[in-house]
């Protein structure tokens, strides 16, 4: 789905904040532009041309998808697939998150996240067996 | 903080949830956000002195549920709800949806403490029940949108929980019945939580789209009414349900479960939700007419007329009402990128508050001025007030830092030098001539 086909999610917020009641982000960090309210806004002013993507990639990426917000939002939104698409975005703009790059680089290098060397897996394998 | 934005006048906007209506968080002129969501403790809850003490940044939700463990309420349930904070809602001085009997928060705060500019602390009020200690500065800061001082701490009157409640709601053909049940209601002597009503529109449209099967109709009412027990409950709603019959209601629904309750508030809770789906792209808009107030006996006239007036202009509009309170609140619909609608949601906005104001209402009840309703202030409370305010306003806040830009007492204008945010949008000035 193109980029711009959230648009009409994004619009749908209110702004009313039912999202903050349950968000484990905003929980944490009780910045409303840490909460889905805030990120709608953030996203609709990408939108309306008073942000740029690289303005908005921290935020995109403090969100766990855990759909919390969607089941308090008062619209009903899909809250979670806009952020996803918004990543995507993101990433093909070149700003992925660089903890995601290092993970595929490594996935890529060694067949696992971590960069470790798939002998040594072979080790851990033949100990945990032993 | 305060002392220095004063002195380097640096604007400063206080923020507790962001729920208002009418732009009153806003930071229109720049300069600080003070945000007051981390101030977030409930302090105490003293049911022996019935009496909560809370930061501002508590939420309103999080706040009744504490409070319900306790058997006590809080009853001011805003349509905001859990984004909603005390602090806004003392800012806002506001009407929850149970205010026809329970009224604004501000005549339940006992106690405040407010940061002034110069960094003092002005406390006001003690956990005892009542004072009489000169002007009611609490009644002041109630209502002035963070154009004061900063509210700290508050120290509320709470009351007991009543154990059972229910909803009772019924279609009626006729406005001027709908109105007649709810006056016989009210001098009936049962006291209900909340008379409410929508219109015949929002009715067929909330059913359409949610597939409730409501009967077509020129309004439907709800109502809330509590019960110290189960017998005290089926008593109050028996005389409401004769009352509604008697009056020509049709099709009365009673509900005490959360399905059922949902159901009969729909048309009230979810019918801008519900027209947005209709119309992909629109929103909703905080306009300078969603507010306003009229006298009880005109209100059947007011729900047609301020309908028939904003669809003169070609627009969406969902009218919902409080029926005890004679608050009204057409729920505006429009496409944001389309010039054409804001042209016509000004026009519709001046005609429908000449048209309250003719029948003796007010332009306002309950959202306040906020920066949305700058250019019809001066009007609505006259000159002489306005330049009250305005010198109170001078006592507290002599650099004009504190939220900026608000309730007219800085400017008349509402959009002037503001940076829109859809392009579409029609300032006051471009809309001379049109």
């Amino acid at each position: 789905m193109a980029w711009e086909e959230n648009k009409h999610i994004i619009m749908e917020c209110v702004s009313c904040g039912l999202c903050q009641s349950n968000c484990p982000i905003y929980k944490q960090t009780n910045l409303e532009s840490n909460s889905a309210k805030g990120k709608m806004t953030i996203l609709f002013a990408l939108l309306q041309g008073m942000l740029e993507w690289d303005e908005v990639a921290e935020r995109m990426y403090e969100c766990t998808t855990c759909k919390n917000c969607e089941a308090t939002c008062l619209s009903g939104l899909d809250i979670a697939a806009v952020i996803e698409a918004a990543r995507e975005e993101l990433v093909k703009r070149g700003y992925g998150h660089t903890v995601s790059g290092e993970l595929a680089k490594n996935i890529r290098g060694t067949r696992n996240p971590f960069g470790e060397d798939p002998k040594e897996r072979e080790r851990l394998k033949r100990l945990a067996e032993a | 903080m305060l002392r220095i934005s004063s002195e380097e006048q640096i604007p400063v906007t206080p923020r507790g949830g962001g729920a208002s209506f009418q732009g009153s968080s806003l930071p229109v002129r720049g300069g600080l956000i003070l945000d007051l969501s981390r101030m977030n403790r409930i302090i105490e809850i003293s049911d022996e002195d019935m009496v909560a003490v809370v930061q501002p940044g508590v939420r309103y939700e999080t706040f009744e549920h504490e409070l319900e463990k306790r058997g006590l309420t809080f009853p001011h349930d805003v349509g905001s709800h859990d984004s909603a904070t005390i602090g806004g809602m003392i800012a806002s001085d506001s009407n929850g949806h149970h205010a026809y009997k329970h009224g604004r928060v501000g005549p339940w705060i006992q106690g405040l403490e407010v940061v002034l500019l110069d960094g003092t602390v002005l406390k006001l009020g003690t956990r005892s029940p009542r004072y009489n200690m000169g002007y009611n500065l609490s009644a002041l800061i109630a209502g002035s949108q963070g154009t004061l001082g900063i509210v700290t701490e508050a120290i509320l009157k709470v009351d007991p929980k009543m154990p059972t409640s229910a909803s009772i709601g019924a279609f009626f053909q006729n406005l001027d019945d709908l109105m007649a049940a709810s006056h016989a209601i009210h001098m009936s002597g049962v006291e209900a939580g909340t008379l409410e009503a929508t219109d015949g529109y929002t009715v067929s449209t909330i059913s359409d789209v949610m597939g409730l099967g409501f009967p077509s109709c020129e309004g439907n009412f709800v109502a809330d009414v509590e019960g110290f027990d189960e017998e005290n409950l089926q008593a109050k709603l028996s005389i409401l349900k004769r009352i509604l019959e008697e009056h020509g209601g049709e099709e009365v629904i009673i509900a005490q479960d959360d399905e059922t309750r949902k159901k009969l508030w729909a048309p009230r809770l979810d019918i801008d939700i519900a027209v947005m789906k209709l119309q992909p792209g629109s929103r909703e808009i905080g306009f300078a007419a969603s507010d306003p107030c009229v006298p009880l006996s005109k209100m059947a006239e007011a729900i047609r007329e301020i309908g028939r007036i904003i669809r003169s202009y070609d627009l969406i509009v969902a009218v919902f009402c409080h029926t005890g309170i004679g608050i009204i609140h057409p729920a505006v619909i429009i496409d944001p990128e389309n010039e054409d609608h804001w042209v016509a949601l000004k026009k519709a906005e001046r005609e429908v508050l000449e048209y309250v104001t003719s029948i003796g209402g007010v332009i306002t009840a309950e959202h306040g001025f906020g920066y949305v309703k700058n250019n019809y202030v001066k009007e609505a409370v006259g000159a002489v007030k306005l330049e009250l305010d305005r010198r109170i306003k001078g006592i507290f806040d002599p650099n004009g830092i504190l939220n900026p830009g608000k309730m007219a007492l800085d400017t008349e204008e509402r959009d002037a030098g503001v940076k829109y945010t859809f392009p579409a949008y029609v300032s006051d000035q471009d809309m001379e001539g049109r």
